[in-house]
């Protein structure tokens, strides 16, 4: 009985976090072999997939180089505007859309989390990471820090049924906002869009900024499908992200 | 003696960050409790006292490794084991008992740890039933080949 007791004193001094100096370097010490095991599963599981899905990566690869092609001359394009873009702003003496400093995280799942929504990153209070910070991939949102600890911090994707982000279609006209929130983890959707509003299927989304959370100009993700309840006069939208939310292993924390 | 003690105490530290690392990245979202699945063979294979100890030191090191509140895998892995014990030793002790006892405690738990955020019930089962599994394979060999070699 006496572990009984023992545990018991442990649990209720944890709970007011005495024992968060040991944690931190429990944390600290073990951290690299947490974030290299996780990184050695990441690449079996990869393996396994690589040969169950051999033929259909083929038919991938043929789509992907034709892909390749067509974006090649758009981003001839694109340099072009790019160029112009920077001269106006030069001009007009605008800043940079977000002004944060990037710090580069390693990502691991978060064990107990059975909606796969949540992750853990190597980064912590010691590096200057904060709650509510945003993790970013390329241009691409990813999710927002909950929890710091010292040495490391828990975050949510962008795809979990609690995060809601403040979003607008880039594509159309008249620049439809709307809220979207994740769906446990499966998709992202975007509510109560009215129905003169204008979207289309393939229309980007970006953060707007609105929610005080997500740092404006970052990239949510594309419309898939567009849902309208004959019983309701509003509409909604699904969104998928381009990057796989659950294959990531490096990801950027935006702090200030 | 001792010696015993130790190699029970690197044993679940070296599980609980296979579980917390590996085991969680490759099965994806099962909680696949190595840790209590290592202590439950113990008291599958009548040792109570390692059992106990086992999952006190590996809910500690769960909780040193892991987010959430310290010292709640300990209690409930010690709280768990003692009942089990108990209804062992005073109720009833067969496959189909280890069963219920294994997949009600577990799943407690996998509520516990997640309290507030929402369990998907399927996949709690899932992975409780392979935790089970892996638990009763251990006991397995405990009794049968490392039992005999005077290992643990």
């Amino acid at each position: 009985m006496r572990y009984f007791y023992i545990s018991i004193i442990i649990l209720i001094l944890g709970y007011f976090h005495i024992f968060s100096p040991v944690r931190n370097l429990a944390q600290y010490i073990f951290a690299p072999f947490q974030f290299g095991l996780r990184e050695v599963a990441f690449h079996i599981k990869d393996t396994g997939k690589l040969f169950s899905n051999i033929d259909k990566m083929r038919q991938e690869n043929i789509r992907l180089i034709k892909e390749n092609l067509d974006l090649q001359s758009e981003v001839s394009r694109l340099k072009e505007v790019s160029t112009e873009n920077e001269a106006l702003r030069d001009q007009l003496g605008v800043k940079d859309s977000f002004d944060k400093e990037l710090l580069m995280a390693s990502i691991m799942k978060d064990a107990n989390d059975m909606t796969g929504t949540r992750f853990i990153l190597d980064k912590g209070l010691s590096h200057g990471v904060e709650e509510g910070d945003n993790v970013v991939y390329s241009n691409y949102i990813v999710g927002v820090v909950r929890q710091v600890d010292e040495y490391r911090s828990v975050a949510e994707f962008i795809s979990s049924s609690d995060v809601s982000v403040a979003v607008y279609d880039i594509d159309s006209p008249g620049k439809t906002e709307g809220l979207a929130t994740g769906q446990f983890g499966s998709s992202i959707k975007v509510n109560r869009i009215l129905p003169t509003e204008e979207v289309k299927i393939g229309d980007i989304m970006m953060t707007s900024g609105k929610d005080g959370v997500f740092t404006p100009g970052l990239l949510v993700g594309k419309i898939k499908e567009i849902e309208q309840n004959p019983a309701d006069t509003l509409k909604s939208a699904y969104l998928e992200t381009d990057i796989e939310l659950n294959r990531l292993q490096i990801v950027f924390i935006l702090t200030d | 003696m001792y010696k015993k003690y130790f190699l029970l105490a690197l044993t679940v530290l070296v599980l609980s960050i296979l579980q917390l690392s590996f085991v969680s990245e490759l099965v994806g979202g099962l909680l696949i409790n190595l840790v209590f699945a290592f202590a439950f063979a113990f008291l599958i294979a009548d040792r109570k006292d390692e059992a106990i100890f086992g999952g006190f030191l590996g809910g500690i090191c769960l909780d040193l490794l892991g987010n959430g509140v310290f010292g709640i895998s300990s209690f409930l892995f010690v709280a768990f084991l003692i009942l089990s014990g108990l209804v062992k030793r005073y109720v009833l002790n067969n496959f189909f008992s280890h069963f219920i006892l294994f997949v009600s405690f577990h799943m407690i738990y996998v509520l516990a740890v997640n309290y507030p955020a929402r369990v998907v019930f399927v996949t709690a089962l899932w992975g409780t039933l392979l935790s089970f599994v892996i638990s009763y394979l251990v006991s397995f060999v405990h009794k049968n080949i490392l039992h005999e070699r005077r290992f643990i």
